[in-house]
């Protein structure tokens, strides 16, 4: 999960000892240029999961001749269960960025080792703010009109791609309903922890007993939220981390941007902390033919606060097993208390 | 006492690193500062209120479950299973249960992070 593509790492000892001249002819070769120069290259974080680098290049000859500020992102040491590996990705941001959603530009995946170490992608470095706090911190009263709106037109964009995919057919189509195919999912997960976790445990049986009739399948983004778009004063301007891209309801996508753990400073504005909730759906709506109601997503919201719980355990763990030590995964494991309330809160009423 | 605790020790270093050591570290080192001061603060409260936290939990787990008997973690472990096998599933029951892990995961927040405590 990220949380800023804009400040960089302190630790880069690692860079000096990088030979660039493989990556510098991989460029040369892909950009068709004469000649390839990498001014700087910056560690970009947005990235417990991969790593993200700016690099500032000068290119002459050929058809991307120029300076150029584009992003290498590759594989990091561990990841996540969930999460699609690079290859993969930049297949998905091809396949979204030709359905028009804003996505920085793919460029060129590179399967060969030898050349970085690992598998990697370049793509275009858009510029704007990711930060979450940053972003709805500014939000002001009423929240961003234009950019709440914008943000729930793209995903309507996202979510009008629709299963079969040739292009995507490394993505399983879930067999059964996509919510009971989740829980059963978080369960076998809780099942290989030492400790149990009620409040989770009651959180899913509730998701069970509750299982909305299925708005059919479609592409989800799966992790749509503020911090992982970038947006400027011009609006929204790319969306980032397509790493958990999968088929699903499309109400998923909905009640993760909605919900209230993914809304930092401004708890009030339901779009992600950064706008009205109306503005998000008008903004979908004039997208999608599917009609999205407001009381849709409570459930979908219980669903995304499993999510991200079940997400901050896995983190915990990987710090915890000495895979991958870490403050900063340690110190997610310590948002589930929070989030257990949330749980609680969204299903001590009536059923919605 | 004439020796200081284990909460009282973190806390001075936790003030030593915020008060002194933070305004003198270049800006991409103040977001683990605090973070490590973040850390250092959920220790000290741990420490606090742990014991008392872990005695209210299970005393409210067994009336959930029934046995009086079993350590935290295997009563965390039984309920668990109940309510998977849908034995917390009648609105009374899931009143109750709802009731008592609030309370628990109040206690936890007290811990983890005080300032979200409704």
């Amino acid at each position: 999960m990220s949380s800023s593509q804009t400040s960089t790492h302190a630790d880069d000892a690692l860079v000096a000892k990088t030979d660039l001249r493989p990556l510098v002819e991989f460029i040369r070769q892909q950009a068709e240029a004469t000649r390839v120069v990498i001014g700087a290259r910056k560690r970009l974080s947005g990235g417990a999961i991969q790593e993200n680098w700016l690099l500032e290049l000068q290119i002459e000859g050929g058809p991307w001749a120029g300076a150029r500020r584009w992003v290498l992102r590759s594989d990091a040491l561990s990841a996540l269960p969930a999460s699609l590996g690079r290859e993969q990705e930049f297949a998905v941001l091809q396949a979204v960025h030709q359905a028009g959603v804003k996505v920085p530009l793919p460029l060129w995946l590179c399967r060969d080792t030898s050349i970085h170490g690992r598998v990697f992608f370049l793509m275009e470095h858009v510029p704007g703010v990711a930060a979450g706090r940053l972003l709805s911190a500014d939000a002001g009263p009423q929240g961003q009109t234009r950019l709440a709106a914008q943000l729930g037109a793209n995903l309507a964009r996202l979510h009008q791609l629709r299963p079969p995919c040739p292009a995507l057919a490394f993505l399983p189509v879930p067999q059964e309903s996509p919510a009971l195919n989740t829980i059963s999912a978080y369960r076998r997960y809780l099942d290989t922890l030492n400790e149990a976790y009620p409040v989770l445990e009651w959180g899913l049986r509730w998701c069970e007993l509750n299982v909305p009739p299925s708005t059919g399948l479609c592409l989800l983004h799966r992790d749509y939220r503020t911090g992982n778009y970038l947006a400027s004063e011009r609006g929204l301007e790319a969306v980032l981390d397509w790493e958990f891209t999968g088929w699903g309801d499309p109400c998923e996508d909905l009640g993760w941007f909605t919900a209230r753990c993914w809304r930092f400073t401004r708890p009030d504005l339901e779009a992600g902390g950064i706008g009205k909730l109306d503005d998000f759906l008008s903004g979908y709506h004039k997208v999608s033919p599917l009609r999205i109601e407001r009381s849709q997503l409570h459930y979908w919201q219980v669903m995304a606060t499993l999510r991200w719980a079940v997400i901050a355990l896995q983190q915990g763990q990987r710090h915890l097993s000495g895979e991958e030590p870490s403050l900063e995964l340690a110190l997610t494991a310590c948002l589930l208390p929070e989030l257990e309330l949330d749980i609680l809160e969204l299903t001590s009423g009536e059923a919605p | 006492m004439s020796q200081p605790n284990a909460h009282e020790l973190l806390e001075i270093a936790r003030q030593t690193l915020l008060e002194q050591l933070l305004p003198a570290l270049p800006g991409e080192l103040r977001y683990p500062a605090r973070m490590i001061a973040n850390a250092m603060a959920i220790a000290a409260r741990e420490n606090c209120l742990q014991t008392h936290a872990r005695r209210q939990e299970l005393a409210l787990l067994s009336s959930l479950t029934g046995d009086t008997e079993a350590p935290l973690h295997e009563a965390r472990r039984q309920l668990a299973r109940d309510i998977r096998q849908g034995r917390h599933d009648s609105a009374q029951s899931q009143h109750s249960l709802t009731r008592a892990l609030r309370q628990i995961a109040l206690a936890r927040l007290a811990v983890s992070n005080p300032k979200a405590v409704p």
